[in-house]
């Protein structure tokens, strides 16, 4: 239940892979919202790095082939997977959608991340224990009348 | 008490981490406003800079910290959030969706995370600068 109308949100999730995880490994985790049923958040974009597990040294340069997929209720919102290592290699590591994407009351947030394993110094694996880290930049507020529905 | 209405304001907290701290450190400082009852700030934004103890930039090397801001008893945004990411871009930036609203006599703390797994691998100071506004309440938010 927020605070005040409208309230920032920033949901950060983390997802580690192994040195040894495989191509197509995933990792999925789960948003908690605690939004009231008079209310909804929207996503207005994503940030993200990768870094090492252990001293979170950056590591997006040496692997960086991820793919995200954001899951509202039992929808996949964008429809697709989308690149992820291109957006943490950007200046602002920040992607906008062209509109925000709408989570409901009862509707779990999923995120999951995928490695597809382009090859690098190691081989088809990442180079060492990589953390993806991922920050949904949204809003929480009241439902109105008008808008996203 | 702001001198003009809107009143730019930009607040600056130092959290000074030391070598080897462990996974889930936390640092907290408070900041204070200094508004009156009649005004309320709005937080836009945060500027995140990780340096190591000669002020180099850091952040390449240890960017695994979580940021946490409390405005009273309420955390806004409601979880940590990552500002790893935040430090490493060029702008070092992150505009809010909504401004974060403080109210008076609402303390605003800011904590300071540690979330890498292993030790840290040298004294770090996480610069953290809100890019805020006083103003007289009128309604809003």
């Amino acid at each position: 239940m927020a605070n005040q109308n409208p309230q920032p949100e920033i949901y950060t999730t983390r997802h580690t892979f192994s040195g040894s995880a495989t191509q197509g490994s995933s990792d999925v985790q789960t948003v908690y919202t605690n939004q009231a049923s008079n209310e909804e958040v929207r996503i207005y974009g994503i940030m993200a790095d990768i870094s090492l597990t252990g001293d979170g040294s950056v590591a997006r340069d040496a692997e960086s082939d991820f793919d995200i997929h954001i899951q509202v209720g039992n929808s996949n919102i964008p429809s697709k997977a989308f690149d992820l290592g291109v957006i943490t290699q950007k200046d602002d590591r920040r992607l906008d959608f062209p509109s925000p994407v709408l989570a409901m009351f009862n509707q779990p947030i999923s995120v999951k991340v995928i490695y597809k394993g382009g090859a690098n110094a190691t081989g088809n694996t990442p180079a060492a224990s990589t953390t993806v880290r991922v920050s949904l930049i949204s809003e929480l507020s009241l439902q109105t009348s008008r808008g996203y529905n | 008490m702001a001198n003009q209405n809107p009143q730019p304001d930009i607040y600056e907290i130092n959290l000074s981490f030391a070598n080897s701290s462990p996974q889930g450190t936390k640092l907290s400082s408070q900041v204070y406003t200094f508004q009156s009852s009649f005004e309320e700030v709005r937080v836009y934004a945060v500027m995140i800079n990780i340096v190591n103890s000669e002020d180099d930039d850091a952040s390449a090397s240890m960017s695994d910290f979580q940021l946490t801001i409390e405005a009273g008893a309420n955390k806004v945004p409601s979880n940590s959030f990552d500002i790893g990411a935040i430090a490493t871009s060029r702008e070092k930036t992150l505009a809010f969706p909504s401004p974060v609203v403080v109210g008076f006599q609402e303390p605003l703390t800011i904590t300071g995370e540690w979330m890498g797994t292993t030790n840290l691998g040298a004294a770090t100071v996480v610069k953290i600068t809100l890019i805020a506004e006083t103003a007289m309440i009128e309604g809003g938010y």
